[in-house]
Order: C-alpha cells, then structure tokens, then sequence
C-alpha cells in the first residue's frame, strides 16, 4: 500500500467515526432532551480536524521515489472528483433549504457554516474513495516505488 | 483555433451578456418598483445564460478529419477545471461565511440568498474554466492549428 492509499483509508476512517459519532449523538440527545439542545451532538465533528494531521503521520520517504506519473493522474482525478462531489452537495445542499424554507422564506444562518463542513466532508470523502477505486480497493497492491540506493 | 478555445471564448461572451442584460432588466424593475419582477428576472437571465454556457460546447462540431484531441489538450482541460474548482470553493466559502458573521449567530437570511449564490457560483466557475483555458493555449491565435 502506497502513502496515497493510506492516507485515503485513514481519511475514511476518520470522517466515518466523526459522522457516526455525531449521527449517534444526536439522534441519543434528540430523544432525551429534544431538537434544538440535540444538535450539541455535531460537536462531534470536530473529530474532522484529525485529517489535519495527514502531513504528520504519513511522512514522505526521502530515500525512495515516492510516486510516478500514474500516481500523479490517480491523484488530479481524484481530486477533481472531490471538488465535482463537493459542488453537487453545495447545489442540493442550497436548494434544500430554499425548498424548506419556501414558506417564510427565511433561512437560519446557523445553517450557513453547516453547508460548508458538509462540502468539504463530501469532497474528503468522494476523492478518498475514488482514491482507493482508481489503486483497485488495495486488492493489486501498489508497492511503494524503487529504492534508487 | 482549437475547438476548446473556441468554446471558451464563446462561454465568456454567453456569460457576459446574460449577465449584463440580467442586471440592466433587475435595475430597471428596480427603479420602476417592482422588487420581486426584478429579483425574478435579475436571477433568471443569468441562470439561462448559465445553461446555455454550459451547452454551447455542442453548437461548435467537432471536425471529424483531424485529430483533435491529445494529452496535451486533457491536461489543459483538467488544470483547467481544477483552477475553476478552487475559485469556485473559495466563492462558496466567502458566500456562506460573509452572512453568517455579518448577521450574528441568530440572524436570519432571505432564502432567495442561496438561489442567487448558487448563479453567482456557477458562473465564475464557468468564467475561470474559460479564462483558465484561453490563457493556457495563448490569448493570441494561431499557437496550435
């Protein structure tokens, strides 16, 4: 497995503990105290703020040649892919709440920052499986590249 | 000129007139005192300029004798559309955020807000891909037949 595939399992990994720990959480408080209080639970997205730490824990080799051309394409596309994910969220995500709020036609600002996390959950989400899709899901696994020792 | 840049430019004079009659009908409902007219038609005749921006690759045809297409042409398109992707993220950012500090955490917006955001977004994304293109082959003509 390359830098390129771990880094996208471990970007997996976290967004699907922060959002099924914030989907628990809120669904629990929801049902003990009510809405509003209940949305104390996507606190647990702050979780997200651990795939800041890609740089940190998946350090460059400087003693091999990490990746090629293929690696490079693998990449661009899936990173195009992400913004792609990311701009379609955006689009329903803006929709949405113009359709709910169609009756009075006004919209809480507190959603507005939401729409954003949301975006960039959808954009880390969609270029890390595509990602992993592109390498063959880890089944062919992509060597890290030739030592030039 | 290659077919690419053509769409581009293209693009950019479909985008720029449908923004600019969008905004001279708006103004002028405006001034007449007709708010919602104004609002309806200031977002609608940017949005179908959007459309048509974004379908007008199909009104120039793709000439069958000549290959049209190679690496270096997707690699144009892909940095392309990977710039207009950024300014795009950084629009949303900036569209979403702006309200919310200006209005306070219990503030409330128009809901038409996310309509316009969204036009806003889709044509400066539209216009950066273009822009992006054009500059990429050359903004002079014949650099590749």
């Amino acid at each position: 497995m390359n830098r390129w595939q771990k880094i996208a399992w471990f970007n997996l990994t976290v967004i699907a503990v922060s959002l099924l720990l914030a989907g628990a959480a809120t669904g629990t408080l929801a049902i003990i105290i009510g809405m509003p209080g209940a949305l104390g639970g996507t606190g647990f997205l702050g979780f997200l703020g651990l795939l800041g730490l890609q740089p940190v824990l998946f350090r460059k080799d400087k003693s091999k040649v990490s990746y090629d051309e293929r690696d490079v394409q693998i990449s661009r596309k899936s990173v195009i892919l992400g913004f792609t994910a990311s701009y379609l969220f955006f689009v329903f995500a803006c929709m949405g709440c113009w359709w709910y709020a169609r009756a009075d036609g006004m919209i809480d600002v507190r959603i507005l920052p939401l729409i954003v996390l949301g975006g960039y959950i959808a954009s880390e989400l969609v270029r890390s499986i595509s990602l992993l899709a592109q390498y063959g899901r880890g089944r062919l696994e992509t060597p890290d590249k030739v030592d030039h020792k | 000129m290659i077919r690419q840049k053509k769409v581009a430019i293209l693009r950019l004079k479909i985008i720029a007139v449908s923004m600019l009659a969008g905004l001279l009908i708006g103004l002028g409902a405006g001034l007449a005192r007709n708010h919602k007219f104004a609002l309806i038609l200031g977002s609608f005749i940017p949005a179908v300029g959007n459309l048509v921006a974004i379908l007008c690759f199909m009104f120039i045809p793709k000439e069958q004798a000549k290959i049209s297409h190679d690496e270096r042409d997707e690699l144009i398109k892909k940095r392309a559309l990977y710039i207009s992707y950024c300014v795009m993220l950084s629009v949303v950012v900036i569209g979403l955020t702006v309200p919310f500090f200006m209005s306070g955490p219990d503030g409330m917006i128009p809901s038409y807000y996310l309509n316009i955001l969204l036009i806003a977004i889709l044509s400066v994304t539209i216009v950066t891909e273009s822009v992006a293109v054009i500059f990429q082959y050359g903004w002079q003509e014949g650099e590749k037949s």
